[in-house]
């Protein structure tokens, strides 16, 4: 049997030693690498608890299925979503800052999450790969829109609240998708796996191609 | 009833196209634009949500069944209200202390948008009771956009310094409005009646998030 925590620990020591001997912007990221380990840790816990709570609470209509593509998503995206606007809220940081910090909890929170899976899948090779690419873009693709959304509107004084809530909505919208498509079989599956990464490559070209970014910069 | 449960479907397909058109062209001219970009950045990101929600309806819908009550999708179109709520606050932000004095009047009246909200939601939870958390879910963002709304509206019309934005703020007021009666349809049921009236609503709220588009642009263009 694997322990979440062993994994926890064997991934978080080296990052903590690291944080130990390093400085300034690339401490930081590492630091919230390890939160975003620790909120994959926490959300494990938390989805474990809410699944089973809801599934003996009446709620006889809500599958096991069901239950994944519907509570993780909110779970985890709230979850990854806390350190990023507790940096936010005290540090007022930079918007270059905000985007990595966003990145780095998803980066470790992604780590964590696909070791946790290979591990349970026995190490299969094709399994790790095909999910690296899905649920590791999707970590990635969220982290972007709650960093770029928050470095947007964090200066704006009232603004910034209702626009962290709802960047938070739309990156749960966004997880929720994912997981219902590869919840489901066939084609559908196929989708979800194919979709992460078109979202990914979307981001891609609006990020590098100078005409769509005009005067923004 | 098949039918009619087509022409819904293809209402939330109507959505999801037109939300994701007008939230690419919001975003493009957010790009392109220095004043007011903030303005279209936040209108981009509303129609991501709208267009997250109606897909999130339509592959539920593909992929298991009937959409589900209280679930993702419904956390997306509460992400659009909140930026509809930002939106409003952004153009509040230009005025001058002056122009804030002379439109303070017109926030009482302005109350009278939420009071209506309440009535509606009042409603939902006596007739179907089960689901209080979804209409706390949604009462809560729509009462503070209401009141944001009816207030700008009253406020930009007569002494706002950009009187076109009173369009927009209308726009969202008939939103709001089109989505309380989606909603009272949708709370009383489909089986029992309804299915028409609530499909009419479903295509008017299509229309009505179409009018926001068109409703910012001349606004910010005036």
């Amino acid at each position: 049997m694997i322990y979440l925590e062993n994994i926890f620990v064997s991934l978080a020591v080296p990052l903590v030693i690291a944080v130990c001997l390093l400085k300034g912007e690339t401490r930081r990221f590492l630091v919230f690498c390890i939160l975003g380990l620790l909120s994959c840790l926490l959300s494990a816990y938390i989805n474990s608890a809410l699944a089973s709570a809801v599934l003996t609470n009446g709620y006889a209509s809500l599958t096991m299925r069901q239950s994944m593509a519907q509570i993780t998503p909110i779970c985890e995206e709230i979850l990854k979503a806390a350190p990023v606007f507790f940096f936010v809220a005290v540090q007022r940081p930079k918007r270059d800052a905000i985007i990595a910090v966003s990145l780095a909890v998803a980066l470790g929170f992604a780590v964590f999450e696909n070791c946790w899976y290979v591990m349970q899948h026995g190490g299969d090779f094709v399994f790790a790969l095909t999910r690296s690419l899905s649920a590791g873009v999707v970590h990635a693709v969220c982290a972007a829109i709650l960093g770029f959304g928050l470095a947007l509107t964090h200066r704006r004084g009232r603004l910034a609240a209702p626009c962290a809530f709802a960047l938070l909505c739309a990156t749960s919208t966004f997880h929720a998708i994912y997981n219902l498509l590869i919840a489901a079989e066939g084609a559908w599956r196929g989708l979800g796996y194919a979709f992460p990464l078109s979202a990914a490559a979307l981001f891609f070209i609006i990020g590098t191609n100078k005409s769509i970014r005009g005067n923004a910069e | 009833m098949d039918m009619l449960k087509t022409l819904d479907f293809i209402s939330y397909i109507a959505g999801a196209a037109l939300s994701a058109a007008w939230g690419v062209l919001s975003f493009w001219r957010a790009r392109k634009e220095k004043d007011g970009s903030l303005l279209f950045y936040l209108l981009a990101g509303f129609y991501a949500c709208v267009f997250m929600c109606n897909i999130y309806y339509l592959l539920t819908w593909a992929v298991e069944d009937y959409p589900f009550v209280l679930s993702p999708g419904d956390l997306s179109w509460v992400g659009g209200l909140s930026f509809l709520i930002a939106i409003a606050l952004e153009l509040t932000d230009k005025w001058t202390p002056e122009q804030r004095k002379a439109t303070g009047k017109y926030r009482l009246p302005a109350l009278a948008a939420p009071a209506v909200c309440i009535v509606f939601n009042i409603a939902y939870i006596v007739i179907y009771p089960d689901i209080l958390f979804n209409y706390l879910l949604y009462a809560v963002p729509t009462l503070i956009l209401s009141y944001f709304a009816l207030w700008l509206f009253l406020a930009e019309r007569k002494d706002g310094a950009r009187p076109a934005m009173h369009v927009f703020y209308l726009a969202v007021l008939m939103w709001i409005a089109v989505q309380l009666f989606y909603d009272l349809f949708s709370t009383l049921g489909w089986d029992y009646g309804y299915a028409v009236p609530f499909l009419i609503c479903s295509w008017l709220l299509t229309l009505t998030t179409t009018g926001i588009y068109f409703a910012a642009r001349k606004g910010a263009g005036a």
